[in-house]
């Protein structure tokens, strides 16, 4: 059974944020080189990550993701809003 | 369970929660009207007969109560949240956060909380009149009032939660504009329900 890993995002030793250096192609064994940005939905945790795929999923409807969820409204809204935030705070983070 | 009986309204809210909380309005007065037990401001609870009152009386208590509230923690809401709050959240969640109250009306099944509050005011303050009440009733009493003081705590406490999901509110913001809205709503009340 394959480990399910995470993404580190940040550096364990200074905590910052961490980048891209190297890209692999599993098939012909290239690699490229070089200093990436990780995307902003990639520093969302997994489960941030799993709401906004869904959110997209069910066309932005937030009345459908509370039923997806099984959550009220507000609760739906109060998440993708931290979620908003915490988007924000990444972008500001980056530039 | 323990957040259906704490903070339900993770699960519900909007128009879903203001029909049941609507329901539990309509039994809740209806049980106050049996039991003469007056909800004549947002967190009080007042026990005696007064015959001159209908039944639409001591509805109009607790529909007074829960519009004061909401309407008091909807503008709180747009001060202090960023978020697009829904009145339709704030007043749904609202009235679901009284239903505890339902329990209120039978304490007064026996008239001993009128009767003792009557005795205590006799013993220590004489006014009214020397109502004889035996220990048990005393016993009784004490463990009435202990009920009370619970049931309220549980509703300010379902109150503050309804609040915090609705207005998406968290810190000291939300407990300090809550108790501001508190206070305020419940003034509103008694002037409108002294007015019925």
């Amino acid at each position: 059974m394959e480990k399910k890993t995470t993404l580190p995002i940040n550096c364990p030793s200074c905590e910052n944020m961490l980048k891209v250096k190297t890209l692999h192609c599993d098939t012909c064994g290239t690699s490229v080189n070089g200093s990436f940005n990780l995307p902003v939905l990639t520093c969302l945790s997994l489960d941030e990550q799993d709401f906004v795929l869904h959110f997209v999923k069910q066309s932005g409807s937030l009345k459908e993701m509370s039923k997806h969820l099984d959550l009220s409204y507000p609760s739906v809204r109060n998440i993708l809003d931290s979620i908003i935030e915490k988007i924000n705070q990444l972008e500001t983070h980056k530039q | 369970m323990n957040t259906l009986l704490y903070n339900p309204f993770i699960k519900i809210a909007g128009f879903k929660s203001l029909i049941i909380g609507c329901a539990f309005i309509l039994i809740t007065s209806f049980f106050a009207y049996l039991y003469d037990t007056h909800f004549s401001g947002l967190l009080d609870i007042n026990y005696g007969s007064d015959h001159h009152l209908s039944y639409i009386n001591f509805l109009l208590y607790i529909v007074i109560n829960v519009l004061s509230i909401s309407i008091i923690l909807y503008v709180s809401g747009l001060i202090v949240s960023k978020s697009s709050i829904r009145f339709i959240d704030i007043i749904g969640t609202q009235s679901l956060a009284r239903f505890p109250m339902i329990i209120a009306p039978f304490l007064n099944s026996f008239s001993l909380i009128e009767k003792g509050s009557q005795q205590i005011l006799y013993k220590y303050l004489n006014h009214g009149e020397n109502i004889q009440i035996i220990e048990i009733e005393w016993f009784l009493y004490v463990v009435f009032i202990i009920i009370l003081i619970i049931l309220i705590i549980w509703v300010i406490a379902l109150m503050y939660n309804a609040y915090k999901v609705s207005c998406n509110v968290k810190g000291n913001k939300a407990i300090i504009s809550f108790i501001i809205a508190l206070i305020l709503a419940e003034v509103l009340s008694l002037i409108l329900n002294y007015t019925i």
